[in-house]
């Protein structure tokens, strides 16, 4: 008698693990099916060209997707990511390749890189300021700035460039592209971003402030949890990572553009959503978002190697958007639903 | 002459049984009381009369006839209208708006007949003698009792003929009081009847032709209101021997005041209250709702801004408050609304347990120190003695009222805060579990903190408290010392 | 404990306020720009209004609910699409007869309805926030629309008989606008349905508890916003005589601050359709007309978009007391 209970608890506690895995991350699943998709189906998709492709794809989408992570978890949004990737590009790309600096490779470097940090913190800061101290909701201001982010962007460039993008940026800058032989580089960027990113949210005081305040800021703030400053920090991450993204995709581009990530913000939202961070907040994490992020890489490869169009890939990945929402919600009740269980 | 009968009605929520086979009768012309405690049922068996939930198994009658509501729609069609205790009227619309909500009068072309609405809002309070007031206020401008008073007449206008009232006055004045008890005794003269549900016993006493008993799902009792008194009810009510269910501890009270309130002043609901409270003193704070206690202890915690007077924390005075400042300063808040404020439903336990002690748990780079915030939360829920198989995964949600109530408590004492500020700490939980919090309490208090214990249960106040102070319209206005607890003389404050 | 929901005259004044700044704004046009304040550039400016008035008029009752809708301007882009791939399969007949504008504009009513109905249905019965369903709804629109029309520009010019002509000087477009402005007016001021919308979007609860069909109300709702923006965005093709990659892009910034503007709060319970949508639209139309004729540059343009949506909302937003997000 015993021992067949003791059976069926521990098959009950893998289930209940196994559940668990899935709740936590229901991406994993669509992503080996994808993968194996890939395998089997795509032509060209095993060669080692592709491959190192979707590495660098990858990484090019971490970056940015881990920034907007932070901003999922509170169930916000931030339109303007997008737009601090081409701002930061012809502003970087003006200090290294036309100003005065220019003649000082190194220095024009690093000048270059910290104009293009600053430009996500200030995108942060305004974004931040807005939606704490104006309680303005995030969609209408990040709307905003996106706006006047892209148009400022284009102007600079026809103004200062003459036209939409320039080259002559300094090695040292390109190093960080990761053509030739620095290709590991921005693998390794990302890494770094990646962990920094996991390591906030899951080892330090603001992470756990991040989950609270995305799930419940009333308790957070009675709790004495500094609700407005955590979800201004929000922003300013989600600023910074899109900065250190623009700098990553300026370098392996070696040129500053104006048009840069325009087109990315559906992969973005993608990656996170599909991924598995809650739509409604609280939920989720940098790890679901780097399974997000794998799946919408090698999904998009794939299309694109069997001959879908972009238009139908957009449509695919709208309704890869919807799915996941459902499914968030479907786990959500599951959450929210009182269910005695193990215990009592 | 029998107008709405139940017979046998069961319901349960999630495989747990919360009415046991309700059989009552409501007759013509008359005002029934009923009574019970929170948790009793008196709302699901509403709710069902109404239409909001369907009975798992029993039949209703209304003049003899079948009776099942699918929806209020189809209750309001058959003449029943229920006033719940959260009005259901919209600020943003006039008084006649607010009537004819659900139905408006329909002129040429299917417009609405404003002049028709008008002209009978118009004759509806005049009748009722609501001065100051046209169809064409907005709700928004009105008082609460002008409010209370366009409900029953949304209900009239509906030619509804059974009326049911759930705790009508917490949000009235005494003037507005009146007017309303004066109001359903006209309507029973009229030949309405109405269900009055209370737990301000005095006026289901003096207002009632009958009375019925709810407790744990099942009537108790019932009767003419003639052959009750208070004590008869609340015997019945609690349905035992009061003194067993508190716990005892001797404990000393010192004299040094730990926490001070001076003229604390929060918008409307909170005006000049003045109070202190001394080490290992816990003390009572009693009020019907809208008396501003929950008011003052969110004013106090900073969670609603203060506007006036001041907060003496251990002899340091604070003209602004915040929750992080009161932590600091060793306080603890624990919200009359765990589920909304209290507590991160969706989330496990522990995440619940670690919300406020993580403060001082952060080491360099910002980093949590986990393995001292394990064993903190391991400590935590001993000594709460929360049940819980698995803290890590199982959510808040899935525990009892109870259990969820102990983790907030225990998410609270650990940063060990010397003054305590509980808002309706029982509510929502079984006896056992009650039992239980009020020993928690009480060692709290003997190991020297200052508590300040906010709650609608007269009992539990004066089996908890060293003393007791009244809240009523937003003033203070007495404090009662042990020796002198009597409900009579409790209640005669707060009403 | 019931929300009382007071009237700020702290609010009123800030919005004054804004008004105030368009009208410096219009005042600075008219002196820098002798043309600016001429009868033409009036009904230039009525006409180029319409289609955004005519979309506005369904974002308000959205608004008005508490929601949000910001596929519009995609919705826009695939009625057109499918009613332009229609139109070029018509037999030569029936498009050179008036037939033309009832298939026309009532397919685009059909497109708009059924994304409405599923923005309605994804915010009401799986309670996703309004504003991440019809941003993803938006995508899906959008990609369905470019996959549908390839590389193909639509030549929709047949639509500009009503989109372009006017009657005794007055534009037709702008007409249509004030009728259907009219018509939703009234809906909004004398019907149950108008009265239960401002209820709803005030205090949900009350709604569900006195025995209204919250979820069928706000579908309807939903269904309203995105057939009226699929109207204008005919109107609308039917001015510019194509239907392009990038047509509504964006579009909905202007249509939500119109609506803002006019009055309707993003937190429910307050907008009015007269004269709400018709100060709302014309406002911004008289801004962005005004930078057409200083020739401002294109850019220009994006930012003052940006701005004008910021600033309303921000005025919308100063006694917001709920959660930031």
């Amino acid at each position: 008698m015993e021992r067949t209970e003791n059976k069926s608890l521990k098959i009950r506690v893998m289930l209940d693990k196994g559940r668990r895995l899935v709740m936590d991350y229901p991406i994993i699943f669509f992503v080996f099916v994808v993968f194996l998709f890939g395998i089997l189906f795509v032509p060209y998709f095993t060669t080692s060209y592709n491959m190192k492709n979707l590495c660098l794809q990858l990484c090019d989408l971490l970056i940015i997707a881990c920034g907007y992570t932070f901003i999922e978890l509170n169930a916000g949004t931030d339109l303007s990511a997008t737009s601090v990737l081409c701002v930061s590009s012809v502003l970087g790309g003006w200090i290294m390749a036309l100003s005065p600096l220019a003649a000082y490779p190194v220095l024009a470097t690093i000048a270059g890189i910290a104009t293009m940090l600053l430009i996500g913190l200030l995108f942060g800061v305004i974004n931040g300021f807005s939606v704490v101290r104006l309680k303005m909701p995030s969609f209408i201001v990040t709307m905003a700035t996106m706006l006047v982010g892209q148009a400022f962007a284009t102007w600079f460039a026809q103004v200062v460039f003459g036209k939409n993008s320039i080259g002559g940026l300094p090695q040292p800058f390109l190093v960080l592209g990761g053509s030739g032989k620095y290709f590991l580089v921005p693998v390794v960027i990302s890494l770094v971003m990646f962990f920094l990113a996991d390591f906030i949210l899951r080892r330090t005081k603001l992470g756990r402030d991040i989950y609270c305040v995305g799930t419940n800021p009333n308790a957070s703030y009675i709790s004495g949890i500094n609700v407005k400053r955590t979800v201004f920090i929000m922003f300013v991450l989600c600023g910074l990572f899109a900065a250190v993204e623009g700098i990553v995709l300026t370098a392996r581009n070696m040129a500053a553009m104006s048009t840069l990530g325009s087109t990315m913000f559906l992969n973005i939202v993608s990656a996170v959503v599909v991924g598995g961070t809650s739509v409604s907040g609280g939920f989720g994490g940098v790890k679901q978002t780097l399974l997000g992020s794998v799946f919408i890489v090698i999904l998009n490869n794939a299309m694109n190697l069997v001959g879908v169009e972009w238009q139908t890939i957009m449509l695919v990945q709208g309704l890869a958007i919807l799915l996941a929402t459902i499914i968030d919600f479907m786990l959500k009740r599951a959450r929210y639903t009182t269910r005695r269980r193990l215990a009592e | 002459m029998s107008v709405l009968q139940l017979k046998d009605i069961k319901k349960s929520f999630f495989g747990v049984q919360v009415l046991h086979g309700i059989s009552l009768e409501l007759k013509e012309g008359e005002i029934l009381g009923l009574v019970g405690e929170n948790g009793a049922g008196k709302s699901t068996m509403m709710n069902i009369i109404g239409g909001v939930l369907q009975p798992d198994s029993g039949s209703m009658f209304l003049r003899g006839e079948e009776y099942h509501p699918e929806s209020p729609q189809v209750a309001t069609d058959n003449g029943i209208s229920f006033i719940h205790q959260e009005l259901s009227l919209f600020s943003n619309l006039t008084v006649a708006e607010n009537i004819y909500i659900d139905g408006y009068p329909k002129g040429k072309l299917g417009m609405i007949d404003k002049k028709k609405m008008a002209s009978t809002t118009e004759e509806y309070l005049k009748r009722y003698h609501i001065e100051n007031v046209s169809p064409s206020t907005s709700i928004g401008q009105l008082p609460m009792g002008t409010r209370q008073m366009i409900e029953i007449i949304k209900a009239l206008v509906k030619n509804s003929h059974i009326l049911i009232f759930d705790e009508p006055t917490t949000s009235l004045s005494n003037r507005e009081k009146e007017l309303l008890f004066k109001t359903l005794n006209e309507l029973r003269e009229a030949g309405y009847s109405i269900i009055y549900i209370s737990h301000i016993l005095e006026d289901v006493l003096m207002l009632s032709n009958r009375i019925y008993v709810l407790r744990d799902g099942s009537i108790v009792a019932d009767g003419p209101t003639e052959e009750w008194d208070r004590d008869r009810l609340i015997h019945e009510m609690v349905g035992r021997d009061i003194k067993q269910v508190y716990p005892t501890l001797e404990k000393t009270i010192e004299n040094d005041v730990a926490f001070e309130v001076k003229d604390l002043c929060c918008a409307d609901s909170v005006k000049d209250v003045n109070f202190s409270i001394r080490k290992g003193e816990i003390l009572g704070m009693f009020g019907l709702m809208g008396a501003g206690r929950s008011e003052v202890a969110r004013a106090i915690f900073g969670v609603d801004p203060i506007q006036g007077g001041s907060v003496v924390i251990k002899g340091k005075e604070y003209h602004k408050t915040t929750p992080d400042l009161c932590i600091n300063n060793g306080m603890a808040f624990i919200t009359e609304n765990r589920r909304e404020e209290g507590l991160m439903m969706p989330k496990p336990v522990n995440d619940n347990m670690a919300m406020v002690m993580d403060r001082n748990l952060v080491r360099k780079l910002g980093m949590i120190d986990r393995a001292k915030e394990a064993e903190l939360n391991d400590k935590m829920i001993h000594a709460v003695s929360v049940k819980v198989t698995n803290p890590k995964t199982q959510t808040a949600n899935s525990l009892s009222g109870g259990n969820q109530q102990k983790v907030v408590i225990g998410k609270w004492i650990v940063t060990k805060p010397e003054i305590f500020i509980v808002d309706e700490p029982t509510r929502g939980v079984d006896v056992g579990a009650k039992y239980e919090i009020y020993k928690l309490l009480l060692r709290l208090a003997s190991e020297g903190a200052a508590i300040l214990f906010i709650s609608s249960e007269m009992e539990e106040l004066m089996g908890i408290s060293d003393r007791i102070v009244v809240m009523k319209d937003g003033h203070l206005v007495k404090s009662i010392d042990k020796p002198d607890f009597s409900s009579e003389l409790i209640g005669s404050y707060a009403i | 404990m019931q929300k009382l929901n007071i009237f700020n005259g702290k609010v009123n004044l800030s919005r004054y306020g804004l008004y105030l700044v368009f009208a410096i704004i219009v005042l600075f046009f008219c002196f820098t720009n002798p043309n600016f304040l001429t009868y033409s550039n009036f009904m230039l400016i009525l006409q180029q209004m319409a289609p955004f008035g005519v979309a506005a008029i369904g974002m308000i009752f959205v608004l008005i609910l508490g929601g949000i809708d910001i596929s519009v301007g995609r919705v826009m882009f695939i009625s057109g699409v499918v009613v332009g791939e229609i139109m070029m399969h018509l037999p030569e007949g029936l498009y050179n007869s008036p037939w033309l504008f009832f298939i026309a504009y009532g397919v685009a009513i059909l497109v708009g309805a059924v994304f409405g109905l599923i923005n309605g249905v994804l915010v009401t019965k799986l309670n996703i926030f309004p504003f991440m369903a019809t941003l993803v709804i938006g995508y899906i629109a959008r990609g369905l629309g470019l996959t549908i029309a390839g590389l193909t520009k639509y030549d929709v010019r047949a639509l500009g008989v009503i989109s372009n002509s006017r009657i005794f000087g007055i534009p037709v477009a702008f007409l249509i606008f004030i009728v259907l402005a009219v018509i939703m007016n009234f809906v909004l001021r004398m019907t149950k349905f108008g009265k239960q919308t401002m209820a709803i979007g005030n205090n949900k609860s009350a709604a569900q508890q006195i025995g209204i069909n919250v979820d069928k109300h706000i579908i309807i709702v939903y269904v309203l916003c995105s057939v009226f923006a699929a109207i204008g965005g005919l109107l609308s093709a039917g001015q510019i005589s194509e239907v392009y990659t990038t047509f509504g892009e964006n579009n909905e910034f202007q249509i939500i601050s119109a609506a803002v503007i006019g009055g309707a709060s993003m937190f429910g319970g307050k907008g009015n359709i007269l004269p709400g949508a018709i100060i709302g639209v014309l406002l911004i139309q008289v801004v962005l007309n005004g930078l057409g004729m200083m020739n401002a540059s294109v850019y220009i343009y994006s930012v003052v978009r940006g701005l004008i949506i910021f600033f309303a909302v921000a005025v919308d937003c100063i006694n917001f007391k709920g959660e930031l997000r």
